[in-house]
């Protein structure tokens, strides 16, 4: 008699299939409980779609097979002395991972913006593990919070990275989604680099029609700031600031006694900031107004 | 008619009487230590000012404040007040301070408030010693303190800019005019009436009567020396070099005189024992 018998399978994932295989299988190992009586064991693996792939028969409860990383079913039957044949199980459901991923080359711990684009270009490769359809990519900050996430049909990734400190994370997905073991990066460190800053300033020309000039050794756009403060008041007022793109400024004209500072900084697109030069001088007024 | 005429004569004859007697109802006196002040001028003129002037905005209180604290700087006191507010607002100052400053002027006397104005410009503007504003702005407050001295500090200073750069005088550069100026002032206390006469004297002096041996450069820094030693010095050392350089006297070199007169001048001073 048939009974109906439940199929205790364990999968083993048993290292790269043999040479003469197609390369992207592995070799999985099919065991299950003996059943009294049976003479012959027959055993059906399906893909999720509950196509066929494969049918072993076997007369020992136990068989392997070569199959490509991915979601399976199986089920199996037996044969009795008399040749009578049972049912088939119920179909269990396994899954083979794809291999983890060994190395990934292109990263470094410590890596410094590029100066024109204040970023740290990051190019990341590995070698594809058997059974790798695509990879997913996340980059976590230093605070452990996801920031970035990608998915490649390709063993590469590329980012640019503002300063700051990373992680990431690779994870080879078979064509139908099931993962491999992760691959967990360590910190890496993009460090800053600092902004040029203004050089030479210097003021040309008399206080009420001068001209402000200034070297700089970088094309990021520079601002100025013109502020004012009375003589014994600790308040000083804004009263202009433009950024400009050329390295001089002409002074507004007509202006009133007092003190004045002007301030000027360099800044790139993301809001970094080189240090501030200042230059101050004072606005007398002439000896008729008085 | 006749009584109409008689009575005309009468009003015309009592009416003179009647003018000499209101005539006679004149000021009260003062006594000697005091002086009269015009208080109630003051203070109207300076609410309908301060009523006026939009740039401070003050309220009615402060309006009352600010006008009592005039009066009580006696006649001319809102005059005083004005110039300087005026010239510190005009100068690029904090308008508090200005009126702090300006209310503190208003008790001064006019010759002192005259003699801060005036060094302030010299000390200050562009086409003067050209200072900063701070170095101008104390020292001037400084020199214009002594209410006996002030008007001398102003004098003193507006004659010694002209001296120092005019072209047939020093023709010195106006910061190093005022670098020198600064350096004299370490002696002023030494001169109740000024410094100024005593450093042309000497200067005068040391480049033309002393044989011109000295260099602009040495000869304002001789005169500084002298000066240290009080008012008295420059006709010590005159008298002290003459005496060195002469046949009768001691003979000697220039230079060996230009020391002696130097230490003799040094002498001037002494200070009183308690």
């Amino acid at each position: 008699m048939i009974k109906l018998w439940g199929l205790l399978f364990f999968v083993f994932s048993a290292g790269a299939a043999p040479p003469s295989k197609p390369s992207q299988q592995v070799k999985v190992e099919l065991e299950w409980e003996e059943i009294v009586g049976s003479t012959f064991y027959e055993v059906e693996v399906l893909r999720k779609d509950k196509t066929l792939v494969t049918t072993l028969k076997s007369p020992s409860p136990a068989m392997s097979v070569n199959l490509e990383p991915g979601y399976y079913l199986v089920r199996g039957r037996v044969r009795d002395h008399f040749n009578i044949q049972g049912e088939w199980s119920r179909l269990k459901e396994f899954l083979v991972p794809p291999k983890k991923i060994q190395a990934i080359a292109g990263q470094n711990s410590q890596m410094q913006v590029d100066p024109t684009t204040f970023m740290a270009p990051l190019k990341l490769h590995w070698e594809p593990p058997t059974g790798a359809h695509r990879y997913r990519i996340v980059l976590f900050n230093q605070d452990g919070k996801e920031i970035a996430k990608h998915e490649s049909l390709q063993p590469q990734f590329s980012l640019s990275l503002r300063p700051g400190v990373y992680t990431y994370k690779v994870t080879p997905l078979t064509r139908d989604g099931v993962e491999g073991e992760t691959f967990e990066s360590p910190s890496m460190v993009v460090k800053s680099r600092p902004i040029p800053e203004v050089e030479e300033v210097a003021m040309e020309g008399e206080n009420k029609k001068a001209l402000l000039q200034w070297k700089k050794k970088t094309t990021l756009p520079t601002s100025v700031r013109l502020e004012y403060q009375k003589h014994f008041s600790t308040r000083w007022t804004r009263i202009h600031q433009s950024e400009i793109v050329e390295t001089q400024w002409g002074l507004p004209q007509d202006l009133k006694p007092g003190k004045y500072r002007v301030l000027l900084w360099n800044r790139n697109r993301f809001g970094d900031v080189s240090s501030i030069k200042t230059l101050e001088f004072v606005i007398k007024p002439q000896e008729s107004v008085l | 008619m006749k009584i109409r005429h008689w009575l005309l004569a009468l009003l015309l004859s009592v009416s003179p009487r009647l003018g000499l007697a209101a005539a006679q109802q004149e000021s009260p006196k003062i006594p000697e230590n005091y002086i009269a002040c015009k208080s109630a001028d003051e203070f109207e003129q300076s609410v309908e000012y301060f009523r006026s002037e939009k740039t401070l905005e003050l309220n009615d209180s402060q309006v009352v404040k600010w006008s009592l604290t005039i009066a009580r700087g006696c006649t001319g006191a809102l005059q005083r007040f004005k110039q300087i507010y005026e010239l510190l607002n005009k100068s690029g100052v904090d308008l508090r301070k200005c009126v702090e400053m300006a209310a503190s002027f208003s008790k001064k006397s006019d010759e002192q408030t005259k003699s801060f104005a005036g060094l302030f410009k010299t000390f200050f503007l562009e086409n003067y010693f050209d200072l900063d504003f701070m170095t101008a702005f104390e020292v001037s407050e400084k020199l214009s303190q002594n209410p006996a001295k002030s008007e001398y500090a102003r004098k003193d200073f507006e004659r010694l800019y002209k001296f120092c750069t005019d072209q047939n005088k020093l023709g010195l550069p106006f910061k190093n005019c005022a670098q020198y100026s600064l350096g004299l002032l370490k002696h002023y206390d030494l001169f109740p009436e000024g410094i100024y006469p005593s450093f042309e004297v000497t200067y005068l002096f040391l480049t033309t009567q002393a044989g011109a041996v000295l260099s602009v450069k040495e000869a304002l820094e001789t005169t500084s020396e002298v000066l240290a030693a009080g008012p008295l010095a420059p006709e010590n050392f005159k008298r002290a070099f003459n005496y060195s350089v002469s046949k009768k006297g001691l003979d000697t070199s220039m230079k060996q005189s230009m020391r002696i007169a130097l230490e003799v001048a040094k002498a001037s001073l002494k200070e009183k024992t308690p």
